[in-house]
């Protein structure tokens, strides 16, 4: 598709999309929503997500995915507010925001720190939607080549690389988490073969497990049980003033912006690795960057910039690897990628085939996401901090009842249910012995894909592994596989230093210095 | 991390590991059983596209995965034996089994039998009652009432299997159940002084419950869990009133 016709596409989408009033109104209220999740601490975009795939059930896929990029873009900005009002961030993605943002509304300048973090966030999106309609169609049009072995290996990489990064304690247990997931994706008939596997004679089990009741009861239940099990409650608000945009120190931080939406949407790309891993590197790209670094964490409005602005770039670097791949770059988007299968919609490199606009009104879609939000910030913020004032013990419950409708709407079978609950209380007990649940939930839904191509690769090459060695992209991912697994066994670490030091490449003692 | 808290999440990994390699070993022999390289429905099998292969894989890196985990975990525990490991308080413990107690009683209890309406009412009064008040004493007798009823509807679903009729009843049973539970529970917000939580939770749940139920089953044309005295009375009322709307 030529750059003129893309455009057309791009004005045409825009312009259905803001002629229907209920389109609006849903793009300020899923927006809205989105804040709202964000901010209160204990509920994420993921389950917000989760949540509202379930209500998008039965609306077009344009206007679902209105509601849903609405809510993500939304809830990732959202986590902002508690942030710098109270100095709990209100999603994991916020987390650096708080670190000059709190300090910053003590001094009485919450209403600016707001307004950073709004037109960063803004910014941050925007930067990531113009990265992925210029590297989606490329991305996918390199995909194509793409066999089973190529599959089976991405697969096993997003798992692998989201089971190292994620996980707050020892690696392995990021590695056992995302195996946990690709075990639970195998209940089921097979793919191939449509054998019962695991399935204990029970039928309800035959289909495997439901993705989205098993992603709320993964999300939802576990967040509940931790906030009012360690009574996480909120602190005393700050009073903030007017929100205003503050372009001059906005353009004094261009290159602090340029450099964190980069980073936000490498990060986002990399299967599995969601929007607080950004924040927390963009944050400390920043400061070590910085001319006056000491002053982070006192209020310094670069940090507050650099978090925001890449925890939202990595919107757009997630949706990369899940439009042309088919693999969620973030938890969010991998909640995203079954609200679309719901919709009928497969992401994968064929996307750019069977339907070549698909891609640009996505990113249509998101840009109105971001003005909404914009709007939504400025304009709407006293009324985010009222809802704020609600108690966890009110709202959470609240929640708990959204997860059973939820879970049960979907398929409208009890037996989600029970699993949602079996999951959910797992999936807290994983949480609280360190084990991080992205590498879970991207196995769960990984799972199925891996399956199948390991046995198709298999089946063309006749059970022989040679195919993976000789096909050029197939052996630069199981290099990176290997050097990713290799970087976590400490004896590679001190060879690699000994050889290192032998070419004299080896660092120089600090001691000595 | 403290090192006590350090020294029961090793305790804590090295009864995971021993659970993962139950697990992954009870997969692998459970895979065996697959068809591996005979026929399945005409097809004849080879190894490499059994449906096999794949759970043997897996089971066998997360074999691998839980024997690592062991002995990382043992090693630890070994050489820091005179470390103690921090405890969870009984409280702690107590508002975790109240909140299992309430999801699973809810959704294994009460979902399956009784209206949903009623059910979700009950539900988020209790739930929202229990930690509002923030009173050992009423998450106590909360944890004790809730599990109780719900193993009761549990038991009367999977014993007797109530038709139709047998479920109205049981409906209006609960509706008198819920008027007990709300005249008894403001007698314990009377003896913990909390009866500004009382009055918030049954206001909170009434509004959550009147705004739900016809969001999702009138708005969304979304089937609820169990339809019974409240919520076919609603479906009713909507197809009365939008006859009358259209002069029937």
């Amino acid at each position: 598709m030529d750059i003129l016709s893309s455009f057309s596409v791009f004005g045409s989408t825009l312009l259905s999309l803001l002629s229907s009033p209920t389109n609006l109104l849903l793009l300020i209220g899923a927006s809205f929503a989105g804040i709202i999740f964000g901010a209160l601490p204990g509920l994420t975009a993921t389950l917000g997500v989760a949540l509202l795939t379930t209500l998008t059930y039965g609306m077009d896929v344009n206007t679902a995915l209105i509601a849903l990029l609405g809510l993500y873009v939304g809830a990732i900005y959202g986590g902002s507010y508690p942030s710098i009002l109270i100095n709990i961030p209100g999603t994991a993605a916020a987390a650096a925001t708080a670190l000059d943002g709190y300090p910053l509304a003590l001094k009485g300048q919450g209403g600016r720190a707001l307004g950073l973090t709004t037109t960063a966030s803004l910014i941050g999106t925007l930067m990531g939607i113009l990265v992925l309609v210029v590297a989606a169609p490329w991305v996918a049009k390199m995909a194509l080549q793409f066999t089973s072995f190529e599959f089976f290996l991405l697969a096993l990489f997003g798992i692998l690389i989201s089971g190292t990064l994620t996980s707050p304690d020892l690696v392995i247990k990021g590695w056992i988490a995302g195996l946990l997931g690709l075990a639970v994706s195998t209940i089921g008939r097979d793919p191939l073969q449509f054998f019962p596997r695991f399935t204990f004679d029970m039928p309800d089990l035959d289909q495997g497990l439901e993705v989205v009741p098993v992603l709320i009861g993964a999300f939802g239940i576990p967040q509940v049980i931790r906030a009012l099990r360690n009574k996480e409650s909120l602190g005393a608000m700050q009073e903030f003033g007017r929100i205003l945009p503050e372009w001059s120190t906005l353009f004094k931080n261009r290159k602090n912006i340029t450099r964190s939406s980069m980073i936000g949407i490498g990060i986002g790309a990399v299967p599995g690795i969601g929007e607080d891993i950004a924040g927390w590197v963009s944050y400390g790209a920043a400061k070590n960057t910085s001319t006056h670094s000491e002053t982070f964490g006192t209020g310094e409005p670069e940090g507050i910039i650099a978090s925001e602005t890449a925890n939202n770039a990595c919107i757009g670097g997630a949706l990369i690897p899940l439009l042309t791949l088919g693999i969620p770059g973030s938890p969010p988007a991998a909640m995203l990628l079954g609200a679309l299968m719901l919709h009928g919609i497969t992401p994968g490199p064929m996307i750019v085939v069977e339907d070549p606009d698909f891609l640009i009104e996505v990113t249509a879609i998101l840009v109105l996401c971001s003005i909404a939000m914009w709007i939504n910030g400025m304009f709407l913020a006293k009324q985010v901090v009222k809802v704020l004032s609600i108690p966890a013990p009110i709202f959470l419950p609240v929640v708990t009842l959204m997860c059973i409708l939820g879970s049960y709407a979907l398929g409208l079978n009890i037996f989600n249910l029970y699993m949602m609950v079996l999951v959910g209380v797992i999936a807290y007990f994983l949480g609280e012995m360190q084990y991080p649940i992205s590498p879970l939930v991207i196995g769960v839904i990984l799972g199925p894909m891996a399956d199948e191509n390991l046995r198709r690769a298999m089946m063309v090459s006749e059970g022989s592994l040679m195919p993976f060695l000789e096909r050029p992209v197939s052996i630069l991912l199981l290099l990176v596989i290997v050097l990713v697994l290799l970087s976590k066994v400490p004896q590679y670490q001190t060879l690699k230093s000994i050889i290192l030091k032998k070419l004299g490449f080896g660092r120089t003692s600090k001691k000595g210095a | 991390m403290q090192p006590e808290q350090l020294m029961a999440l090793r305790r804590a990994d090295l009864k995971t590991s021993i659970v993962l390699i139950i697990l992954s070993t009870l997969m692998i022999i459970e895979s065996f059983s697959f068809p591996l390289s005979d026929s399945y429905a005409g097809v004849t099998n080879a190894w490499y596209v059994s449906p096999a292969l794949f759970p043997i894989l897996i089971a066998s890196i997360l074999l691998i995965c839980g024997i690592a985990l062991f002995v990382k975990a043992l090693v630890f525990v070994k050489k820091n034996a005179g470390t103690a490991s921090a405890k969870e308080s009984s409280e702690s413990w107590g508002r975790f089994f109240l909140l299992v107690s309430l999801i699973a009683g809810q959704v294994y209890g009460w979902v399956p039998i009784v209206d949903f309406a009623l059910a979700a009412f009950v539900f988020l009064f209790l739930f929202i009652f229990s930690f509002y008040s923030d009173s050992v004493l009423v998450q106590k007798k909360i944890l004790f009432l809730w599990t109780s009823l719900s193993i009761a509807l549990l038991l009367i679903a999977q014993v007797f299997s109530p038709g139709e009729e047998a479920r109205m009843f049981l409906d209006w049973g609960v509706v008198l159940v819920i008027g007990l539970i709300v005249f008894v529970s403001k007698n314990w917000a009377n003896q913990t002084q909390t009866q500004k939580a009382w009055r918030s939770s049954w206001k909170a749940a009434l509004v959550v419950t009147i705004i739900a139920c016809p969001v999702f089953r009138l708005g969304m044309l979304v089937p609820l869990p169990t339809e019974g005295i409240v919520i076919e009375k609603m479906v009713d009322a909507k197809y009365a009133i939008r006859d009358m709307w259209r002069g029937k």
